[in-house]
């Protein structure tokens, strides 16, 4: 993918795959209802890695408010998506 | 300019956690409660170390007390003193750290203003303003 092309859904969730695999040291499939209830590692102080990790992936950054409206993978798509 | 300002020390048990730091010759400079941060905070002393600022949450809402998970009792974040708050943020942002915290009064440093962030290659950082205050 060249630089200035808009990514899809699809890229997205596979790159956010890596680094969910990167934060959290497990192998879980994401999809959009995915929710720290499904990932044992993902606390409050893991959330901030993940997003910070996010921000340096896709060169974006959250405001405060965009980050207390995230608490599944859905979100961090819809708001990753906005910003590509 | 921006300056070390001091090490921020989460503790559940503040009273056994100052009885260490006075071994270390620390003594006591202040203690507050700190209503923003859901804790009580006290400052300790030490002419030949760095200030250490010790966190006990009050609430399981205070933003210190998920680090009481993490590291039990122990140093969390470094803070730095400097002049203009806003733009010490934003060359923090440019080499990818986040603000995780909105600008509000540090009750222990005279209503300075500080604020919090976070960084994958650096963990936590706090600011703090040099001479300006929030009312």
């Amino acid at each position: 993918m060249s630089k200035g092309d808009v990514m899809s859904r699809k890229d997205i969730i596979l790159k956010l795959q890596e680094i969910f695999i990167k934060v959290f040291k497990t192998g879980v499939t994401i999809e959009d209802s995915t929710s720290a209830m499904d990932i044992d590692n993902w606390d409050s102080l893991n959330h901030i890695s993940l997003l910070a990790a996010i921000e340096e992936e896709f060169s974006i950054k959250f405001t405060i408010k965009e980050m207390r409206s995230i608490f599944k993978v859905g979100d961090l798509l819809d708001i990753i998506e906005s910003k590509k | 300019m921006i300056k070390f300002h001091h090490i921020g020390v989460v503790t559940s048990e503040l009273q056994k956690t100052i009885e260490i730091y006075k071994q270390l010759n620390y003594t006591e400079a202040l203690s507050v409660v700190d209503e923003i941060q859901l804790a009580n905070i006290v400052l300790l002393k030490n002419k030949n170390g760095p200030m250490v600022e010790l966190i006990s949450p009050t609430s399981e809402d205070s933003p210190a007390h998920k680090w009481i998970d993490r590291v039990t009792a122990g140093p969390y974040h470094t803070c730095y003193e400097c002049d203009d708050l806003e733009k010490q943020i934003n060359l923090f942002i440019s080499q990818n750290l986040m603000v995780i915290s909105d600008i509000v009064p540090a009750i222990a440093f005279d209503n300075k203003s500080v604020v919090f962030l976070w960084g994958n290659h650096v963990g936590l950082i706090e600011l703090v303003e040099k001479d300006k205050r929030v009312t």
